[in-house]
């Protein structure tokens, strides 16, 4: 797996001949090539974003039956205007998603990294990195100020850089993962993960492993 | 005494949960300054209401003329509170309001465009249907009624309602044309306009349609001359709808057409003529011909789309009524029908999405949307930039693509079912929007532009 040089991703967003070639990397709204020095490209935030707040109960479960609808009490929806600001204090956790839409052929992969502007505010952008190959849609960003002061978020700000990676035999594309397709910051999907965590649950059952005070003895 | 001491205390009771609830509203986060300064009005209202209430509680009434004259003070202020707490709680759910934000920027544009400075918003409702509220006009009436000057409202300060239940669905956003068109009707006064270009002998026909119709019956001159209002009531109602109708047309092309086919076929509605509008039948008439008219017919028609077949046939669908409003109204719109569509070109001026404007992009916007890429940029031919999509262009690809069944998903997106699919050309369009008006503001930037 190779990082793609900012001559190659200049030619994968612009391709010279066929705007439609297969291996086209569509980053939109379109960078133009002369801001393209780096092999990276920068990523903005866009004017959506999903705030967490208090509600009574007591954890976020994937197993649970309920957990779909205590997420959507946990995360509200808020859209911040170019322009104005949303101030996301200490220690508080918010989605956000970049402006940028992003859509992947099947040979590239890409990381989501904070700039470090921010980074040196206390802010970090995204702890799932990895954008895989075939992927489309708006990037959801997971941001936490793990600084001692407010900082204030504007839709617009370049937050993050994307480096793309060559890939082989990548998805096929088109083959949209669960979160593939948005526009806007996507709630968690844990629960659709509890069939996989029941697995391993009857796992659990078959291996019985337990702590060595419970070994029955003999 | 006791019944008096009853308003006093609703009044009083009414006043302050509406306090309360502007209070509450005004906490929430704010999508426009138009926003701001209809909350500001309300409030403006609440207040003054309040201090009368509050004076009139505080004098003594000795008479019974002027116990009677409060107390009609007190209930006229009691019906006043209760329509601004309506309107308020219209208001109340901010967020709501910037749900088709892109919908929202485009109307603006276009009202710039049709030199229409009247402030209007975008509500999400738990209605069925898409509505024009003409709020201003409406507040105006109430406050000539309230003791102080409270100033006078934009009286085309309006409201769009769209279902809730469809605020992410940009493809039957469309259908906000329609509404538009109800205010640029009422802003530039158009129901007049097509009255004054009606020639006189056409004029004197129409007269004569319209007490025809009202005689049906009737022996009575006064009562004649009452059913012959009636009737024209109901014909200023259905010039209005046509109206908009076609000014919806004009702007959003086919896009606007397809919104009105899809909602009304799927319910089986065949719409019969009533006091507010006419027939379903005569409206998709009215809009196929105007598609004929504008070049579209042969651009947008998709062979084997039943919804458009259907749709000429429902509108060559006979439209019996026994109402004599409705027969006089219907003879009278077949005569004007070419002063109303004359009237709605006028007034849209260079402001008309015309089928080349769709067209020189209609391949490369469909070769996006096939990608799963939102359709918000063309390339530039022979230069290294991109131009911004036309809005309304997005929206007839978005429909185009709808249409045709998705090409080429199946094999792209095989998982995707056919709601998921319109879910997701319905983000694609938003974005694409999105991504198109602030591409259009860097280049007016860039440039140095206004506007």
């Amino acid at each position: 797996m190779s990082v793609l040089s900012a001559h190659e991703l200049q030619r994968r967003i612009w391709p010279p001949d066929d705007p439609f070639a297969p291996n086209r990397i569509f980053v939109v709204p379109t960078p133009l090539p002369a801001s393209i020095h780096n092999p990276s490209v920068d990523l903005c935030l866009g004017n959506h974003f999903i705030v967490t707040r208090s509600v009574r109960f007591s954890v976020l479960d994937a197993c649970e039956e309920a957990t779909e609808k205590t997420v959507s009490s946990y995360q509200e929806r808020v859209f911040v205007p170019f322009g104005d600001k949303l101030v996301i204090h200490p220690g508080t956790f918010i989605l956000g998603v970049t402006w940028q839409y992003i859509g992947l052929p099947s040979d590239v992969q890409a990381q989501v990294l904070a700039r470090s502007t921010w980074g040196r505010a206390g802010l970090t952008v995204a702890t799932a990195v990895v954008v895989h190959s075939g992927f489309l849609g708006t990037l959801t960003l997971e941001l936490v100020n793990h600084g001692s002061a407010p900082v204030a978020l504007y839709p617009g700000a370049r937050v993050a850089q994307m480096v793309f990676q060559k890939v082989e035999n990548g998805t096929a594309a088109g083959a949209l993962s669960k979160y593939a397709g948005q526009t806007e910051p996507a709630f968690t999907r844990m629960h659709e993960e509890r069939e996989e965590l029941k697995q391993w649950a009857q796992i659990g059952e078959k291996v019985a492993f337990r702590k060595a005070t419970e070994l029955p003895e003999g | 005494m006791s019944e008096m001491l009853r308003i006093d205390r609703i009044v009083e009771e009414q006043a302050e949960s509406l306090a309360l609830l502007l209070s509450q509203v005004a906490l929430r986060q704010s999508p426009s300054a138009y926003y701001d300064n209809l909350l500001g009005y309300l409030a403006g209202m609440c207040a003054r209401i309040r201090d009368e209430v509050s004076q009139e509680i505080a004098l003594s009434a000795t008479t019974e003329e002027e116990r009677l004259a409060r107390d009609q003070l007190l209930v006229f202020c009691s019906e006043a509170l209760r329509s601004i707490h309506f309107y308020v709680e219209c208001f109340e759910h901010a967020d709501e309001l910037t749900a088709p934000a892109p919908m929202m920027q485009l109307l603006r544009r276009m009202g710039d465009r049709l030199s229409i400075a009247k402030p209007f918003l975008l509500k999400g409702s738990t209605e069925f249907n898409y509505t024009y509220w003409p709020v201003g006009r409406d507040l105006n009436r109430l406050a000539a009624g309230i003791p102080g000057d409270l100033g006078v409202l934009d009286s085309h300060f309006a409201v769009f309602s769209f279902p809730m239940s469809l605020k992410r669905d940009m493809l039957s956003s469309c259908a906000l044309a329609h509404e538009f068109g109800h205010l640029v009707v009422d802003s530039k006064g158009l129901v007049e306009d097509v009255g004054s270009r009606l020639a006189p002998e056409e004029q004197r026909r129409m007269a004569e349609i319209l007490e025809r119709h009202a005689r049906t019956g009737v022996q009575i001159d006064f009562e004649i001359a009452t059913r012959v209002n009636y009737a024209n009531h109901v014909l200023a109602n259905w010039i209005h709808e046509t109206l908009a109708d076609s000014i919806g047309l004009l702007l959003f092309g086919p896009a606007h057409f397809y919104t009105f086919i899809y909602w009304v076929i799927p319910m089986g509605s065949y719409g019969a003529d009533d006091v507010e509008h006419p027939s379903t039948s005569y409206r998709l008439g009215l809009m196929l011909r105007g598609l004929e008219a504008l070049g579209w017919t042969d651009t947008v028609r998709i062979d084997g789309d039943d919804s458009w077949q259907q749709a000429e046939q429902m509108s060559g669908l006979p439209r019996p009524s026994d109402d004599y409003r409705f027969q006089a109204a219907s003879e009278c719109m077949a005569l004007m029908e070419d002063v109303v569509w004359q009237v709605a070109q006028d007034c849209c001026g260079a402001a008309w999405f015309a089928p080349q404007d769709y067209t020189s992009a209609q391949d490369r916007m469909h070769g996006l949307l096939q990608r799963g890429i939102p359709p918000a940029e063309l390339l530039v031919p022979g230069a290294q930039r991109f131009d911004p999509a036309h809005p309304v262009a997005i929206l007839n690809a978005a429909w185009d693509f709808y249409r045709k069944g998705f090409p080429e998903w199946d094999s792209c997106f095989p998982s995707l079912s056919r709601c998921e699919r319109r879910a997701f050309v319905n983000r694609l369009a938003v974005k694409a929007m999105e991504v198109a008006f602030v591409l259009a503001a860097q280049h007016q930037l860039e440039s140095g532009e206004q506007g």
